[in-house]
């Protein structure tokens, strides 16, 4: 069986990233282009996390765990659980075995990390009780990206594939230097939007800041010293 | 329409000047030999181009010559140079031993350079 990434639909920005690599990369075949642009496109995906899709889930009753499936299932996969929410309060995550606390606000993601499991099964059943927040990345077998991701991320993804395939020996297309620039220039945006996204797509927004709720800091202020 | 294991054979008859079908110096199953060994030498060089057939190369037939070619159009002409060359290492009358030489290594720097 062959692991050639195919898209499967008609998605014109793809065109667009395809036409630009095989015009720009002498001697390319249309099959490492899609094995080297697919590695590219997961490769920002995973780092980025720029690709997020809030899930909503049905409560059970008695039910502690719970399948994550995103509507874009087809051909993405879950890469990373970001947040959980039941009943508008955000729930915490905890690794390990956290079953004997049994105390309701925590839950552990599974090794298939498309699977969540809560500390404590809900006691009614409610529509739409949970909302999971995923990062998405595309399935190995697949290239299809969203088209405003795409068209928005359309230099990065160029320059990580084409570095990637400069820095593959013995091709005609070989050549280290590009591929160093085109690695740079990758990391570069790769860098660039992780901290956009991190800091909730605001331009000038600081990419991340001390929780208000935390103990430490709200009693500092206020601390008494007996005068 | 993609390119044939015949359309090799026929290439490689023209750079052989061996193109009289009532009298052809290399019989069909040699250049075929050649085409097969040449496909395996492509694959050795370039893996990338059997992608889609899994990485697979399985030797053909007399009869399977209209099978289309397992690597994409744009290195079509690598594999006549090839076929060319290994035929031209035969010892025997008609052979020039320098440019069986040349072709092959035409054909290899074609897989591997941008500019051959």
């Amino acid at each position: 069986m062959s692991l050639v990434p195919t898209i499967t639909s008609d998605n014109n920005s793809y065109q667009r990233l395809r036409t630009t690599l095989l015009s720009r990369v002498s001697g390319l075949s249309d099959d490492a282009l899609a094995i080297e642009l697919g590695n590219a496109m997961q490769h920002f995906l995973q780092m980025t996390h720029v690709w997020r899709e809030t899930v909503e889930v049905n409560l059970i009753a008695g039910q502690t765990r719970y399948k994550v499936s995103p509507r874009a299932s087809q051909y993405a996969q879950v890469n990373y659980i970001i947040n959980v929410e039941a009943d508008e309060r955000p729930l915490r995550p905890l690794g390990g075995d956290f079953i004997s606390r049994g105390t309701w606000g925590h839950y552990k993601v599974e090794d298939s990390f498309d699977e969540i499991e809560l500390s404590t099964a809900p006691t009614t059943t409610k529509a739409q009780g949970l909302k999971v927040v995923v990062g998405l990345t595309l399935k190995p077998d697949k290239l299809d990206m969203p088209r405003e991701l795409i068209d928005r991320y359309f230099e990065a993804l160029i320059a990580g594939t084409q570095a990637r395939l400069y820095e593959t020996p013995n091709k005609p297309y070989t050549n280290l230097d590009e591929a160093k620039r085109c690695r740079r220039e990758f990391l570069a945006d790769v860098s660039r939007t992780r901290r956009a996204v991190n800091a909730g797509n605001v331009k000038g927004s600081p990419p991340w800041a001390f929780n208000r709720q935390a103990p430490g800091r709200s009693r500092r202020g206020s601390r008494s010293y007996g005068f | 329409m993609p390119r044939t294991y015949s359309d090799v054979m026929s290439r490689a008859r023209a750079i052989l000047q061996d193109e009289d079908s009532s009298n052809y110096r290399y019989p069909d199953q040699d250049i075929l030999d050649g085409v097969n060994d040449a496909l395996l030498e492509v694959r050795r060089l370039r893996a990338d181009l059997f992608a889609s057939a899994d990485f697979a190369v399985a030797d053909k037939a007399i009869g399977d010559i209209t099978d289309p070619l397992p690597i994409p159009d744009m290195y079509f002409s690598v594999l006549p140079y090839f076929v060319a060359g290994y035929t031209m290492l035969r010892d025997d009358e008609f052979s020039l031993d320098s440019r069986a030489v040349n072709l092959l290594n035409k054909a290899t720097s074609q897989l591997l350079r941008a500019a051959a």
